[in-house]
């Protein structure tokens, strides 16, 4: 009986702590375990009592990175219940907040955390050494995502400006304005990222996916649109929890989702990207394009290729709302609360975040519901380490650690969001 | 802003007790209004504390630490010239970077400024809350002392050696 070790016993450039665990006896892996392992944070809990008001600036804080995915999907899901529906100058506004975040959030992990990876080094800081002038760029592009989330969310973690019914405080067009060199600026340099994530070295690997993502009949989704999955699944938000189940497994602390009767699926950039590519700015299906990528892509390492072409897609409709941007009369419109119950679906950056909140007549929370994306994704992490382990045995163990901690970081887990902590054990005997 | 500016960056969540201490002591810093001072907070992760000293000559950054010393303890660290701990300042989440990788980061990309004095003070108690040890905010009271002393007189980044109580 062969047997081999191999352990991590901290992943590091992801959001969180977990802990991975693949036993491979003669050459056949018999154990896969994703496992997280922190204690469940409540907010769920915790929201019961509270007024539906308070939803964004309570749900904001269960992220640092995607702060504004929370108050997004709560406000929807809020003025839902309530029968409030926010459109024109606010409605912009929103998914402007929504660019500022994916800018931010998906410049980190690709160069700063996903990056180095694929160039061999062990982090951002050793990679800045050969590279200072890619480093120095990325983190002027994300400042430029958290500059536009300090503008209308009042600072980049946490933001405070967000409210059912729209916003406390809307921008003047020219502090908008000021924001149109910059996002010249970083939509040229998302270009040249893209371009340069594509001459990377990918494992040559795929999946038959199921992509599940928000789909918009005329936009690239990020607060509004149907459910919707390449396998068939297109409802209406409401009918979330009729699709899809949570199920506790032993081993980790955050619950695992699966479609009902049916098996993982993935959220996050790729699912977007298959289930939206029509709906991209032309400048953006171009980038894709001239990278090498097709209208889907089932190579989950490609991640990285999705999140600079998604960066695209943000800095152009961050400049297209700014270009045709009325300021409101109103920052706000009003909203009463009715006994009902709301349920709210907007894209993080690495994936569908589910909200549902049944409220009572005087607007108290009576129960919450939360799924983020990176519990969504258990499941397809899971299977893409057992596949990617069952196809490179192979390697020596370095070689398939380094790999495995890469098929890690393609989701660019919050698992602090889900829960927290990454080690990575593979037990050959 | 003028060509001879100090900026203070106060570090730390004010909600989790003597986490704040840097904040603490940034906010003490900020009411003495001293000219060419800035004061700086709520800074949370690599690239914005590097943003905020970008243009200053002069930087001080204060943050608690956990090092095992005696709570209260002040450590100070010339970051131009010594490596700072990487162990002792906590970092802000594995998402984003500590103090001592924001300074490495910031020496290889050549954006540190003219002279960067990171000062630690010792914490035992990081519940949630705002109830700080007394030994801490002892500590807070010198170090806004010491600090307004330096920039008073002229910061001399080698005074006093690191490890003063």
């Amino acid at each position: 009986m062969k047997n081999r070790t191999i352990k991590v016993d901290y992943l590091a450039r992801v959001e969180g702590e977990g802990r991975l665990f693949i036993k491979i006896i003669d050459n056949k892996i018999t154990e896969t375990k994703f496992n997280i392992i922190e204690p469940p944070r409540f907010f769920e809990s915790f929201l019961r009592g509270r007024r539906f008001t308070e939803a964004p600036d309570i749900t904001a804080r269960i992220c640092g990175i995607c702060p504004v995915a929370y108050q997004m999907s709560s406000t929807h899901a809020m003025e839902q219940a309530c029968g409030v529906r926010v459109d024109g100058a606010l409605r912009d506004l929103r998914r402007l907040l929504y660019c500022g975040e994916w800018i931010e959030s998906h410049s980190l992990h690709i160069f700063m955390l996903h990056a180095p990876d694929f160039l061999g080094y062990e982090d951002a800081i050793q990679m800045a050494g050969d590279y200072p002038d890619l480093v120095k760029n990325a983190l002027k592009l994300k400042k430029i995502g958290n500059d536009i989330m300090i503008l209308l969310g009042g600072r980049e973690i946490h933001p405070i400006n967000v409210k059912v019914g729209g916003f406390y405080k809307v921008p003047l067009k020219k502090e908008l304005d000021e924001f149109i060199e910059p996002l010249k600026w970083a939509l040229a340099f998302s270009l040249e990222a893209v371009k340069l994530v594509s001459t990377f070295s990918f494992p040559d690997f795929e999946r038959d996916f199921e992509f599940v993502s928000l789909r918009h009949p005329e936009e690239y989704p990020l607060c509004e649109g149907n459910i919707y999955s390449n396998k068939g699944i297109n409802i209406e938000n409401s009918q979330f929890l009729n699709h899809f189940e949570e199920l506790h497994v032993e081993h980790s602390t955050s619950l695992h989702a699966r479609i009902i009767k049916r098996d993982d699926y993935l959220v996050g950039p790729l699912a977007r990207y298959a289930n939206n590519f029509d709906k991209l700015p032309a400048i953006a299906q171009k980038a894709a394009k001239e990278a090498g990528l097709s209208e889907v892509c089932n190579n989950p390492f490609k991640s990285i290729i999705v999140r600079a072409v998604e960066n695209v897609f943000a800095c152009s409709e961050a400049l297209r709302i700014i270009n045709s941007y009325k300021r409101p009369e109103k920052p706000s419109v009003e909203v009463s609360a009715r006994e009902e119950t709301g349920h709210g679906c907007t894209e993080a950056p690495r994936g569908t975040l589910y909200h549902r909140y049944k409220i009572d007549a005087d607007g108290i929370i009576k129960d919450a519901r939360i799924i983020p994306p990176t519990s969504q994704n258990q499941k397809a992490i899971e299977k893409d380490l057992l596949q990617y382990v069952e196809k490179n045995l192979h390697l020596p163990d370095d070689k398939l650690t380094w790999n495995c901690e890469q098929a890690i970081r393609n989701y660019d887990p919050c698992i602090s969001c889900s829960c927290h902590f990454l080690k990575l054990k593979i037990d050959r005997g | 802003m003028t060509s001879i500016e100090t900026v203070v960056i106060g570090m730390g969540n004010e909600f989790r007790s003597d986490d704040a201490a840097g904040l603490s002591v940034a906010r003490n810093i900020r009411k003495r209004q001293i000219i060419n001072v800035r004061v700086v907070e709520g800074v949370s992760e690599g690239s914005a504390l590097i943003d905020a000293w970008k243009k200053a000559n002069m930087a001080i950054v204060i943050d608690s630490v956990v090092s095992g010393a005696e709570p209260g303890y002040i450590y100070r660290f010339d970051a131009l010239k010594e490596a700072i701990p990487e162990s002792y300042f906590i970092g802000y989440s594995t998402h984003a970077f500590s103090i001592s990788q924001t300074v490495r980061l910031a020496r290889t990309l050549g954006e540190l400024p003219a002279g960067l004095i990171v000062f630690g003070i010792e914490g035992i108690n990081f519940s949630p809350g705002n109830s700080s040890s007394p030994e801490v905010n002892a500590a807070v009271s010198k170090l806004t002392e010491l600090i307004v002393n330096e920039i008073n007189s002229g910061i001399v980044p080698s005074i006093p050696p690191a490890g003063s109580n």
